[in-house]
């Protein structure tokens, strides 16, 4: 028989442009700190655009190291599986450390069995292979035996649950940009059904290779050209000037956990999850669908058992797509109504960039920390609003208090979700 | 024993040495075996890819599974070098 029970948020870690940590991360968001800048290192062939919000100068072993509370053993077991692994690998290694350690699971955690991980992320290993290929074509016999393990996305669940001793059920999860959003809803699933008591959900960095971002750049999701040579300026989540997503990376994290679990090991919820939606919009293409994202945010609201007048807030994915952000806007006012006037709005990406696969964790995580801190982060660059009736956040952050939030994320494809926060 | 296998020895420690980790260049000897270093079969195959390509070596990585220690791994990659 499935046990219900409620289901939280006990730990949060993330390696991100804009801060390496959640308290970093989290004073970015109230500064409105943009990590979008024109690429330092560039790889040939040259693409047409090149601003992006990528980890710069990240150390893997400096930050297991600054990872607070690590034991010695865990630096050691840490350092041994993400020395020489990929970038993307180590980035999910030190989000994943914070979020556990933050989660009190290091001294004080469930049986092996009744732990979970999920890594949300698809195409991940795509830079590193293209990296690869000049020396594969040279001779393929020098390939690192090391690369049929690492160019499997499931090397991540392997590697995590080594390092956490996590023996529950542990998978890979894809949903284009709202990937993020659907390992939250998976992990969700499995806490909330008794299958686990508690789950790790990791958002990894999508590493793009040139030729993903200039595919990006062909579909016309792209933008970046009237702004390159002001980066800052470049993504405008709903502003008339928006004119595309601008390129973000970040690794995140969230620890999801049973009531009963985690008042047993004595651990507060940061946020409780209320509710989910996950549909899709029958089409194989990249527009976006007023009714499926409605439908994903009032399911989500039937669920939690709340109405549109209960939601203080809704963290957007205004990911600075015109058709895609006029979408939402019309999505929003079509199932808020009357209740839009005590509804505030913002979007992350503008200080992230749209950091895709793990745009859904790193905006749960943007969503719980302005809960608890009591504040809105700044929309960054909206000057003029394609809407008049949505009350987007300025260019400043406000004191705000946000007891039920939304999160959206939606994706190519049809992939329509959205998430209900409460504070705890 | 020549010059040529000190060196390719050396090259062969210094690969063990990065691809595990927790051992120190002075405790690899000619007499050692990969297992107690910490090197499973992943990271044999690892350090014959290395030194193939270090040498540029296109040989089976099979003809080097029969050393037992590493002395007789430099051996063989000298030998190999010799029929190139």
């Amino acid at each position: 028989m499935l046990i219900t029970n409620k289901v939280g948020i006990t730990g949060m870690g993330i390696v991100s442009s804009i801060g390496n940590d959640i308290p970093s991360f989290s004073n970015s968001l109230k500064t409105g700190k943009s990590g979008i800048k024109k690429a330092t290192i560039l790889k040939e062939p040259k693409i047409s655009v090149d601003l992006s919000a990528r980890i710069e100068d990240f150390s893997f072993v400096d930050s297991i190291d600054y990872v607070q509370g690590i034991s010695e053993d865990k630096y050691q077991h840490a350092k041994r599986l993400g020395r020489r692994a990929p970038f993307v690998i180590q980035t999910s290694i030190v989000s994943a450390l914070e979020a556990w350690f933050n989660a009190r699971l290091h001294y004080n955690k469930p049986l092996p069995e009744r732990i979970g991980v999920i890594v949300a992320g698809q195409n991940s290993t795509q830079n590193y292979q293209y990296d690869l290929i000049s020396k594969f074509m040279k001779n393929p016999e020098y390939l690192s035996p090391r690369y049929a393990l690492e160019f499997l996305e499931t090397n991540q669940v392997g590697v995590l649950s080594e390092l956490f001793g996590i023996e529950g059920e542990g998978f890979v999860v894809g949903g284009a940009s709202a990937t993020g959003n659907v390992g939250v809803i998976k992990g969700y699933q499995l806490v909330k059904s008794g299958l686990v008591d508690v789950c790790l959900v990791v958002g990894v960095v999508a590493d793009l290779s040139p030729m993903d971002i200039q595919g990006f750049i062909n579909i016309g999701a792209m933008g970046g050209k009237k702004f390159i040579d002001q980066p800052e300026r470049a993504c405008r989540p709903f502003d008339k000037k928006h004119e595309g997503f601008i390129y973000g990376q970040a690794s995140a994290c969230v620890i999801l956990e049973s009531e009963t679990s985690a008042s047993k090991r004595e651990v507060p919820f940061l946020a409780e999850i209320k509710g989910y939606s996950f549909n899709i919009d029958s089409n194989s293409s990249a527009n976006p669908n007023i009714n499926g994202e409605a439908k994903a945010m009032l399911s989500a609201m039937n669920q939690a058992k709340i109405s549109s007048s209960d939601i203080d807030y809704i963290n957007t994915h205004g990911s600075s797509s015109p058709l895609g952000d006029k979408t939402e806007v019309e999505a929003i006012t079509k199932i808020f109504k009357k209740d839009i006037m005590n509804l505030r709005l913002n979007s992350t990406k503008g200080l992230t960039g749209h950091c895709l696969y793990s745009a859904g964790v790193v905006e749960t995580i943007a969503t719980v920390e302005q809960m608890r801190n009591g504040f809105l982060h700044p929309n960054k660059n909206l000057e003029t609003p394609i809407s008049n009736e949505l009350q987007f956040c300025g260019g400043k952050y406000v004191d705000y208090q946000i007891d039920i939030a939304l999160s959206n994320s939606f994706g190519f494809g049809g992939i329509n979700t959205s998430i209900v926060l409460k504070k705890r | 024993m020549n010059k040529t296998e000190n060196q390719i020895f050396d090259l062969i420690v210094t690969h063990v040495v990065d691809i595990t980790t927790n051992v120190n260049f002075e405790t690899i000897k000619h007499s050692s075996m990969l297992s107690p270093l910490g090197m499973d079969s992943i990271g044999r195959a690892e350090l014959i890819a290395r030194m193939k390509e270090e040498l540029s070596l296109n040989v089976a990585a099979e003809e080097f599974y029969k050393a037992n220690n590493l002395g007789e791994l430099a051996f063989l990659f000298v030998k190999k070098l010799k029929e190139k």
